[in-house]
């Protein structure tokens, strides 16, 4: 398979540093690293593309506003929209500016100042080989492939200097099975770009959802990039058809960079640590840490970590929150790549802080990880930018030759308090639950009780039932019914509530208990006595004529 | 270009009345095993039939179990060149576990609400495939993004059809889905929605978002809660279900030479209990004996399925149920082990829970199924209230090794 090129320009000094960088790997690694990589041809370097950050300066009720940037705006059928404005650079290609959420029947929210991808590492198994896509390549410039109309089928292609560069394609909800209670589903709007970069083919994707939500996401596809000759290797695969290489396994790990705005003033949100620790006994309280310097941060799967930045520290603030729910893979090379110990960072914003990693190539004025741009720096009223990773191994399979299929990973930014709640109450369209037990019953000491329920609610909400003075012997049980054996007679009264949280019914039940020998049974020591008074009145002898 | 599967129904199978049913037995009987026109479903499944553009597709049977709900049997995958192929004996819900965070334990959705089969699922803008008083099956043709692309050449695009059904379960709405795409991939999936059904006065334990709502509830907090989804998974690949070999990969780092990660593989012989390892890339594969390669080592086909576990992040623990720890659990099939707790409580003759399922049986020669969990937080802000906003989780089964090499690439290279 050969790279087709795609940009005249050749850069013979970069060229020279890669064939060398690769001749010091195979020095070091002989056995392992006999490389088929293909050097991306490359653009002549150039400064960083401006950035398209504008602060806080547009005023937040106006959705985005985009000079000489492209628009892209979506109203969805819940009167939703996102709005947002469009740009590639070389290096991140995609980058989104000044992105409003309007949630249905209210006013644009600002959401984020900037969204991009701000690194993608390939890390192969077979040595200390990583390559750091966005900052080595790019996912721009030449490195952007030209769409086609198969790339977005019923969608827009958007062109950017006459190129069509990005796709945007209206995904109608999941159409998932609901019930007629269900919250629909969410429609939402899919924006990406697609990158060649050696062998891979990424598609880098922003979807926007009609609740609010934003899922970014990554796929791969075109071929595997690498194998070695050594097919006894650990660190790879040999697979059908061709018996001398191994393609070697490999980790993609991704960096955004989300700068968030959320509302009227860019630099009051303010950001927390949600934990929620595993008590003795087997509760969990949840414990919300404001953070407010600078922070990098850890997944805690124990701890069910998740991060939260809320426009301001009010309660019940509008936010958003980053669950880690993709960590079933996690990259970490503590001593070669320090911040990859970190899966979130916090830090204020600044321009020249733009790459994940090798940041100082196109910065050299500013630090070189995120992981040095969070050095505890005050949060107090800075504008936040949150930084996330995901990874992902691959482990080459048959399927992924000569075209290799597409592998994909996302995660979801989810709105927290974001949606208008409805003006009216909504506890009036509550159904109250009903006592279904009958306010007179009858028991017999020693034999079992089993009522499975006592009560029903038609909107199927979690009850809550107590009962004052059960008969002895007799319990609630947790699924709501009564049992139990009977110790004792006599009459008994419970007062029986049951309440849905909302609307409560209360049903005062005359219990009956009678004896084993009032049901009919005759106990050994009462017939001889029964006997001889029917005896002595004379009945017994009457029947005993006849 | 394959933009959306071409939907066939198989409404034929649903209810047939007794007479045309035992013709129609006669005519599966006599008819010899291939294709799914001789897809034979047992009376309580529904044939169904999925044909993609680019000829591959999928056949099976569906049912929706009164306690585990929506359930898929017999699943054929058929390669674009037509040759089908058997790929899952059962997938379906193994157990729900509700874990409320105010709570010193979690009760099991499935066996302690039951009845998957409540409620009226609503099928908006999909097809419905099968209908009776009961149940519905929707089935909606999707485009999974694509496939394969490379540089400016051809794009090929995958297809893919969800199976999904809804019911009540407790307060909550819950969707199962079945997502099957036309490279062999399942994604089987969950939705939740619905109501909050639980609130507590400690605010610790809840959060407030009744907002107007909040003077009209006795317990101002709505409850927040751990939910564990757990899949029953029996791959059996090919048509000998005995055959199947379960394997573990790790890919540990090598700290002394340049982060170097050595690839492990271990079969597992006997019923076990596993856990997610994130920074060794912990992952299963299931292959299957007879039509893998007879060789050994990590260079051999090996035709099966790729369980990985990238959506399992969150570790839930449980006092009460030592198991529920792990993420993936092996069993030797058995038809009365079903559900992960109160499994007594339907199949009276077998053990109550899956770790009395897991009792040293060897898995050599005999069909494995695998039990995997994805831990999910009910967390809820102002917008869970009237209604949870839908909370989702998913699972691929990647196929592996199928074929020699990409079935699809002739679509798009030159
Ligand atoms: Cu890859």
């Amino acid at each position: 398979m050969s790279c087709t090129p795609t940009q005249t320009g050749i850069n013979l000094t970069r060229l020279f540093a890669f064939v060398l960088w690769f001749s010091v790997l195979g020095a070091i690694q002989p056995a392992a690293a006999q490389s088929n990589v293909q050097i991306p041809e490359q653009a002549p370097e150039q400064a960083p593309a401006p950035l398209n950050d504008l602060g806080s300066q547009v005023p937040a009720d106006s959705g985005a506003e985009c000079g000489a940037l492209k628009t892209v705006t979506q109203e969805f059928d819940n009167g939703a929209r996102w709005s947002m404005c469009l740009d590639s650079n070389e290096r991140e290609n995609i980058v989104l500016s000044n992105v409003f959420y309007t949630p249905p029947d209210a006013q644009p929210l600002r959401v984020f100042g900037s969204l991009r991808l701000s690194q993608l590492h390939v890390v192969y198994d077979d040595s200390n080989v990583t390559f750091h896509d966005v900052t080595q390549f790019g996912l721009g410039g030449a490195f952007r492939v030209t769409l086609n109309e198969d790339d977005c089928p019923g969608g827009t292609l958007l062109n950017l200097n006459g190129e069509a560069a990005a796709c945007t394609l209206l995904n109608k909800a999941a159409n998932t099975a609901v019930t007629t209670q269900s919250a629909p589903g969410a429609d939402s709007l899919s924006l990406f770009s697609i990158s060649q970069v050696g062998s891979y083919a990424y598609t880098v994707r922003w979807q926007f959802y009609d609740n609010g939500a934003l899922e970014p996401s990554i796929s791969a596809a075109g071929a595997l990039q690498r194998n070695t000759t050594d097919t006894r290797s650990l660190f790879g695969r040999v697979l059908e058809g061709v018996t001398d290489k191994s393609w070697l396994s490999h980790t993609h790990n991704y960096y955004w960079r989300l700068d968030f705005d959320l509302g009227d003033s860019g630099t009051d949100d303010a950001v927390y640590r949600i934990d929620w620790p595993l008590q003795p006994d087997g509760t969990r309280i949840k414990t919300r840490t404001r953070l407010t310097t600078e922070t990098s941060d850890a997944v805690q799967p124990d701890e069910f970590r998740a991060w939260d930045i809320m426009d301001t520290d009010a309660p019940n603030s509008i936010g958003y929150r980053i669950e880690p729910l993709h960590y079933g893979h996690r990259l970490v090379q503590a001593d070669k790549a320090p911040y990859t110990e970190f899966d979130f960072f916090v830090t204020t914003h600044n321009d020249c802080e733009r790459f994940a990693s090798q940041n100082t190539r196109f910065n050299p004025e500013c630090d070189d990880s995120v992981l040095d741009y969070a050095n505890g720096e005050s949060l107090d009223n800075a504008d936040l930018v949150a930084w996330h990773r995901i990874s992902f191994h691959h482990l080459p399979r048959n399927e992924d030759r000569e075209l290799m299929h597409s592998h994909h990973d996302s995660f979801l930014i989810q709105p927290r308090n974001i949606l208008p709640v409805s003006g009216a109450s909504a506890a009036p369209n509550n159904l109250a639950p009903v006592i279904t037990l009958n306010h007179h019953q009858s028991a017999t000491v020693g034999t079992a009780v089993n009522i499975t329920s006592v009560a029903q609610d038609a909107d199927q909400d979690t009850l809550t039932i107590t009962a004052d003075s059960l008969p002895d012997g007799l319990t609630l049980t947790e699924r709501g019914g009564i049992t139990g054996t009977p110790t004792g007679t006599g009459q008994f009264t419970t007062v029986l509530t049951v309440s849905d949280n909302f609307a409560t019914d209360e049903l005062t039940i005359e219990w009956r208990v009678i004896g084993a020998s009032q049901s009919g049974v005759i106990p050994p020591l009462t017939l001889p006595f029964l006997l001889l008074m029917l005896w002595r009145r004379g009945r017994l002898r009457v029947r005993h004529a006849n | 270009m394959a933009m959306h599967a071409n939907v066939r129904d198989s409404s034929h199978m649903t209810r047939p009345t007794f007479i045309p049913w035992l013709v129609l037995l006669t005519f599966v009987w006599l008819t010899p095993p291939v294709g799914a026109q001789s897809l034979r479903c047992d009376q309580a499944s529904t044939a169904f039939e999925i044909a993609f553009d680019s000829g591959a597709g999928w056949q099976g049977c569906w049912r929706v179990d009164p306690i585990g709900g929506l359930t898929l049997s017999s699943v054929h995958y058929q390669t674009p060149d037509g040759n089908s192929r058997h790929a899952l004996a059962e997938l379906g819900l193994g157990g729900v576990l509700l874990h409320y965070d105010k709570n010193d334990s979690s009760q099991e959705l499935l066996t302690q609400r039951g009845a998957m089969i409540t409620g009226q699922p609503v099928c908006a803008g999909t097809t419905v495939a099968s209908s009776d008083s009961l149940t519905t099956l929707c089935r909606t043709p999707f485009d999974a993004g694509h496939l394969l692309r490379y540089q400016n050449r051809q794009v090929k695009r995958q297809a893919g059809v969800r199976l999904s059904h809804a019911a009540k379960l407790g307060s909550f709405d819950w969707s199962v889905s079945y997502e099957l795409l036309e490279d062999g991939t399942v994604r089987p999936g969950s939705t939740l929605s619905g109501r909050l059904g639980q609130f507590t006065d400690n605010p610790q334990h809840g959060n407030d978002i009744l907002g107007a709502d909040a003077a009209d509830a006795i317990k101002p907090f709505a409850a927040t809660a751990t939910v564990v989804t757990n899949w029953r998974v029996d791959v059996s690949i090919g048509e000998t279900f005995d055959n199947d070999i379960v394997e573990q990969f790790d890919f540990t780092s090598d700290n002394t030479s340049f982060d170097r990660r050595l690839m492990s593989q271990q079969t597992l012989n006997v019923e076990t209990l596993r856990r997610t390892d994130p920074e060794r890339f912990r992952k299963w594969r299931v292959y299957d004996a007879e039509l893998s390669a007879s060789t050994d080592g990590i260079n051999a086909t090996r035709v099966g399925y790729l369980l990985d576990p990238q959506p399992q992040s969150y570790r839930y623990r449980s006092n009460t149920i030592n198991f529920a720890q792990f993420d993936l659990m092996v069993t030797v099939n058995n038809a009365c082990e079903r559900f992960i707790l109160n499994n007594r409580s339907v199949y009276p003759d077998c053990a109550d829970a899956l770790d009395r399922f897991i009792n040293g049986q060897l898995l050599a020669d005999e069909d494995p199924v695998l039990w995997f969990s994805i831990t999910r937080r009910i967390d809820p802000t102002l917008n869970d209230w009237p209604t949870l906003q839908p909370r989702k989780s998913q699972f691929s089964l990647i196929p592996f090794d199928w074929s020699q090499n990409s079935p699809f690439e002739q679509a798009v290279l030159p």
